[in-house]
């Protein structure tokens, strides 16, 4: 059995009813939340949209929430299910990033990650940027671990193509 | 065909070139309008997991990461997660009913049919 996360006690509390317990939940997380959704759906606005939908899904599905689950896992999981179906809903065009030739580090960086297709760039951007184990990722994601890989590895081939031309 | 290895290792080289893709803070209004949208849903009930005494396997809660709404769809509608649509449904229950009424004929009738063939063959 695992140990007991410091977020089971806020989950108990936001359970009843407690807003502060929920949303401290919220800003424990919301770091990494913002580093998957912007690199899911590589702009501002459009994170702010996946968020506020996907913390408003966890404050409706908090009830079947499994007790002993990781509530940080389970939150990720809903941003990337909120912005599979941003990207679904706009076609991943409503905010075309720009060129990755000639832009700026940052730029050729977001092209070359929306060029990628969704659930690569999701294993990229929690493996490699947000610092989760494969394993992990694997879980958070919903996927088998060698599906993970497969994933990660075709990311990346595809990222250093891009990257290693314009950046080096 | 070998495939990619269950672990893979870390790559310093794309950890470095994400980590030049900043990310944002949210906008001024996010947290007051998350507030807003949260002070709007409906109050929750005290889950019945936490009250003292045994809980019912029915009861026990099961894990369901909550899909959001697609387009088209109306999160707080509960006509919008009906299997079958509201003017389809009538329809619908008349043409079990008459599946159901007429297998109970046959089952009827099966059953006289043999009788009769058993009391014949005696």
């Amino acid at each position: 059995m695992s140990a007991p996360s410091p977020d089971d006690e806020l989950v108990a509390r936001a359970r009843t009813g407690d807003r502060g317990a929920f949303e401290e939940l919220l800003r424990g997380h919301d770091r990494r939340v913002r580093g998957l959704a912007f690199r899911l759906v590589t702009d501002r606005s459009a994170m702010d949209e996946v968020t506020h939908a996907a913390y408003l899904e966890a404050h409706r599905g908090l009830d079947r929430l499994r007790p002993g689950r990781d509530f940080g896992d389970w939150l990720y999981r809903i941003a990337y299910n909120s912005c599979v179906d941003w990207l679904r809903r706009t076609d991943g065009r409503a905010n075309p990033p720009p060129a990755a030739s000639g832009g700026s580090a940052s730029e050729v960086v977001r092209a070359a990650l929306a060029a990628l297709p969704v659930n690569q760039r999701a294993a990229v951007v929690l493996v490699d940027a947000e610092g989760f184990e494969p394993r992990h990722a694997a879980k958070v994601l919903g996927v088998a671990p060698r599906t993970l890989a497969s994933r990660l590895d075709r990311a990346r081939a595809a990222l250093h193509r891009v990257i290693g031309e314009e950046l080096t | 065909m070998t495939g990619a290895p269950e672990s893979p290792e870390p790559d310093p080289v794309m950890q470095t070139a994400l980590q030049r893709l900043p990310v944002p803070d949210h906008g001024a209004a996010f947290w007051s309008d998350l507030a807003a949208a949260l002070d709007a849903e409906p109050e929750r009930l005290v889950e019945p997991a936490l009250a003292p005494g045994p809980v019912s396997a029915a009861a026990r809660p099961t894990e369901v990461v909550p899909r959001l709404p697609t387009a088209g769809s109306t999160p707080d509608d509960p006509a919008s997660r009906r299997l079958i649509p509201e003017e389809l449904r009538s329809r619908a229950n008349a043409a079990l009913a008459a599946i159901a009424v007429t297998a109970m004929l046959l089952v009827l009738v099966a059953g006289v049919l043999l009788l009769r063939a058993h009391s014949g063959g005696v």
